[in-house]
């Protein structure tokens, strides 16, 4: 996201959570807040609290936000990529696209099955001799374990709804969600094992050699730098030791056609 | 041994979620987690920072210190050439890699709050310096002075905490492994660590085994091998067993070797002359028979300077009550001094920002009185005042009063870069003084080519000092970043004091000229220790 996108970023997120929107001219809008996103950004719970008690509506703010260089002195906050509230803004996306169950939309007049899909989408962080992130995403077809990668590239042009569209029921899984994500979990170790080999490699050298110097360097003290040569064992070990992490950016169960499903098993 | 996967995010007990999102909010949730992937040797908070811009030197820096030394270096730049901005950038790219959550940063007690705005303003860290009424843990990114954290009950609440990361600014204070400081800090628990200095060697160069010591223990091997290896290295010059190791976990970028341009320098001179009141004052200065050997040369620096500093001085004086009021009365009885009327006179002309440093208190409340007297605002700044009074002056520096009169002391960390105008009023005996001064306005974010001035009194200890020392700066322009420790080494304890016994046990003028270009000499061309502390690249 450029500068330039920012604008468009916040109509789109101001007008989906419902927000009025009072004045909008290109790098200037100014937003009445719901309460729901008062509370969430403003960071006010006291006036919450009081306002609640005695029993009022309360009042949500309305805030401008600038994203064009040039009206930077107008009134109102300067947002930036980088600035603490646009990260606030991602962040509200973020948690509220973690999880989600999905029909893809299907507009025909047929009586049609839709197969169910557990989609999870990973950064594998590996960390040690250097840090590394690889972004993964992960189907797996809930009735008979298939499982393909590089899957949200597969899909991102599709439609899907939160409802089950007319005429379509859906085919209840065979797998359960937990035993999909421990077979992801398993695929994963196993590809990650076997693909990083020299990134472990490099790593352990690099840590064995720090980790026998602070050993040469306590050869023959005595029992009482005991903690100190603790202290430095572990910050080599957090800084060195080859480490990769399964961080989940968000997941979900999607249900699609049955066309769809055959496509996407054929090309795993 | 082997990879450790850690898959916890995977659990069961993690994967509650009740609240369902539509496909666009879900969409936008993985795209956001692809703009933020990190790769391999890229420094990814840059996009992040859109209004900072690193001079290469310092990205280079940056890049060194994540992916060569693995987070734990000592940045030694020379003064100006921002190291506090390449530590915020490190942390930063730690904080984006979700390496980094917890903390600690010391610095002396003067610049906590400077290092608290410019982590907020300038890197979007959100960083808060310590309230005496909350406990360190309740901080993520805390930031106070090593002075506090020593004492108790703070240190022992530190060395119960387990930090991500360490910073220490102006560590050449940990020189010394006898400290309650050095003690201290060693004992901190932190995966990461950055030790900040202008000065990684000030006198002796142990001092840098001590600082490795935190930053890399063992990397110098135990003490008596090191000074094994330090003796062998004085003996065969070609040997550079401690510099290599040294700059495998220290940065050092010198002001001549940046590649980015530097804005100009122009030095000019002012000579004034003494009224004939005050020379002969400072003739009878001259001819004082004291028992102690360096009052008379003191006196005379003190009265071209101010009688006020020289009135202080000898009203503090041992002599006999008898004696000083004769001098004192004396004093009194001088005009306006010289110096200080064409200096308010040349501010006046200048009629932009200047700073003006002088080595005396008195003639800084002196000088403010009568720049005030001639309808010019002006503001002190000295060592004795509180962080708080120091922020102020600084403040009312930029927004309010064309003049800062400051003292040497307490100058630390100052950064006045919207000024370029700098008067020396007394000039330093040490020239790396001169370059910490200069350094002041002279430094990353300066615009305009800098000016110095050096107000310089004819036919007096000014203009000895000008012609001795001050002419043949460039000389050793090279080594000023490291003269104390070039000093030591030869077994000098100040450079100040050797010229003073210079001048006091030389018969002639010549005499002294020949000895101070002998001094000097030796400076510029011992090379050995320098050599090692001067690791860049």
């Amino acid at each position: 996201m450029n500068q330039a996108e920012i604008h468009e970023f916040l109509i789109d997120f101001f007008y989906k959570r419902k927000a009025t929107i009072e004045y909008n001219e290109q790098g200037i809008l100014k937003v009445k807040l719901t309460e729901e996103l008062d509370k969430r950004l403003m960071n006010r719970p006291f006036y919450w609290q009081y306002v609640k008690k005695l029993g009022y509506q309360g009042d949500p703010m309305t805030v401008t936000f600038i994203s064009d260089e040039n009206k930077k002195e107008e009134k109102g906050e300067w947002i930036h990529y980088g600035s603490p509230r646009l990260e606030q803004l991602f962040q509200v996306i973020r948690e509220e696209g973690q999880y989600t169950e999905l029909y893809q939309s299907a507009n025909s007049n047929k009586r049609q099955a839709l197969h169910p899909w557990l989609i999870c989408n990973l950064i594998v962080r590996y960390q040690g001799a250097y840090t590394h992130e690889e972004p993964v995403s992960i189907g797996v077809y809930l009735i008979n374990g298939t499982m393909r990668f590089k899957m949200m590239d597969e899909i991102m042009n599709k439609d899907f709804l939160t409802t089950i569209p007319d005429f379509c029921y859906k085919i209840p899984p065979i797998i359960s969600k937990n035993r999909a994500i421990k077979m992801i979990n398993q695929e994963l170790s196993d590809r990650i094992k076997t693909k990083s080999k020299t990134f472990e490699q490099e790593s352990i050298e690099l840590y064995e050699k720090e980790i026998n110097m602070t050993n040469q360097l306590f050869q023959g003290r005595d029992e009482e730098d005991g903690t100190l040569k603790q202290n430095i064992e572990q910050q080599i070990q957090d800084r060195l030791y080859p480490k990769v992490h399964l961080n989940l950016v968000n997941y979900g169960v999607f249900y699609m056609t049955e066309q769809h499903s055959k496509e996407l098993m054929s090309i795993s | 041994m082997s990879l450790i996967i850690d898959a916890q995010e995977l659990n069961e007990e993690s994967l509650n979620h009740d609240q369902l999102s539509d496909w666009d909010t879900f969409k936008q949730a993985y795209q956001l987690s692809q703009i933020k992937t990190n790769h391999k040797n890229d420094i990814s908070c840059m996009q992040y920072l859109p209004n900072l811009t690193l001079m290469p030197h310092q990205l280079d820096a940056v890049k060194k210190v994540l992916h060569q030394m693995h987070g734990r270096a000592i940045l030694a730049d020379e003064v100006g050439l921002g190291k506090t901005i390449e530590a915020g950038v490190i942390l930063k790219e730690l904080m984006v890699k979700n390496l980094v959550k917890k903390v600690l940063i010391l610095v002396p007690s003067s610049l906590i709050r400077q290092w608290e705005t410019e982590l907020q303003q300038t890197f979007y860290i959100p960083a808060r310096a310590k309230h005496r009424s909350y406990p360190w843990q309740a901080y993520d990114i805390v930031v106070s002075s090593i002075d506090l954290a020593k004492k108790e009950p703070h240190s022992s609440e530190i060395l119960n905490e387990e930090y991500d990361m360490l910073i220490i600014d102006e560590a050449h204070r940990l020189k010394n492994p006898k400290t309650r400081n050095y003690q201290f800090v060693s004992q901190i628990k932190s995966t990461y660590c950055l030790l900040l200095t202008a000065t990684p060697i000030q006198n002796k160069i142990d001092e840098i085994y001590y600082l490795m010591s935190i930053v890399r223990p063992g990397l110098l091997g135990d003490k008596t091998s090191f000074k094994k290896t330090v003796r062998q290295e004085r003996q065969n010059s070609d040997s550079q067993a401690i510099q290599t190791l040294v700059k495998q976990s220290m940065i050092r970028n010198r002001r001549s070797e940046t590649t980015s341009e530097w804005t100009g320098r122009e030095i000019e001179t002012i000579h004034v002359d003494f009224t004939e009141e005050e020379f002969e004052f400072y003739q009878e200065l001259e001819a004082i028979n004291t028992p102690h050997s360096f009052t008379t040369l003191t006196l005379q620096r003190e009265i071209c300077s101010s009688r006020e500093a020289c009135y202080q001085s000898i009203k503090q004086s041992k002599w006999n009550d008898e004696v000083k009021k004769e001098w004192m009365s004396k004093i009194e009885r001088l005009p306006h001094h010289a110096k200080a009327l064409k200096t308010v006179e040349f501010v006046k002309s200048l009629n932009e920002k200047c700073i003006i440093f002088t080595e005396y208190k008195s003639t800084q409340i002196y000088l403010q009185w009568l720049l005030h007297q001639n309808g010019i605002f002006s503001v002190t700044y000295n060592g004795d005042f509180r962080k708080s009074k120091k922020e102020w002056m600084v403040q009312l520096f930029k927004n309010k009063a064309q003049v800062l009169i400051a003292t040497d002391a307490g100058g630390e960390g100052l950064n006045l870069q919207f000024c370029h105008h700098m008067i020396h009023y007394d000039l330093p005996w040490n020239p790396m003084k001169l370059e910490q001064r200069i350094g002041r306005i002279h430094r990353f974010g300066q615009e305009k080519d800098v000016n110095i001035y050096y107000t310089v009194l004819n036919n007096t200890i000014d203009q000895r000092i000008l012609n001795l020392l001050y002419n043949k700066l460039d000389l050793f322009k090279d080594v000023i970043g490291e003269l104390d420790q070039i000093l030591s080494s030869l077994g000098i304890q100040s450079l100040e004091n050797e010229i003073e016994e210079i001048m006091y046990e030389s018969q002639s003028e010549k005499e002294v000229s020949i000895k101070v270009d002998h001094l000097l000499s030796v400076i510029s061309d011992s090379h050995v220790e320098r050599d090692i502390a001067n690791e860049s690249s």
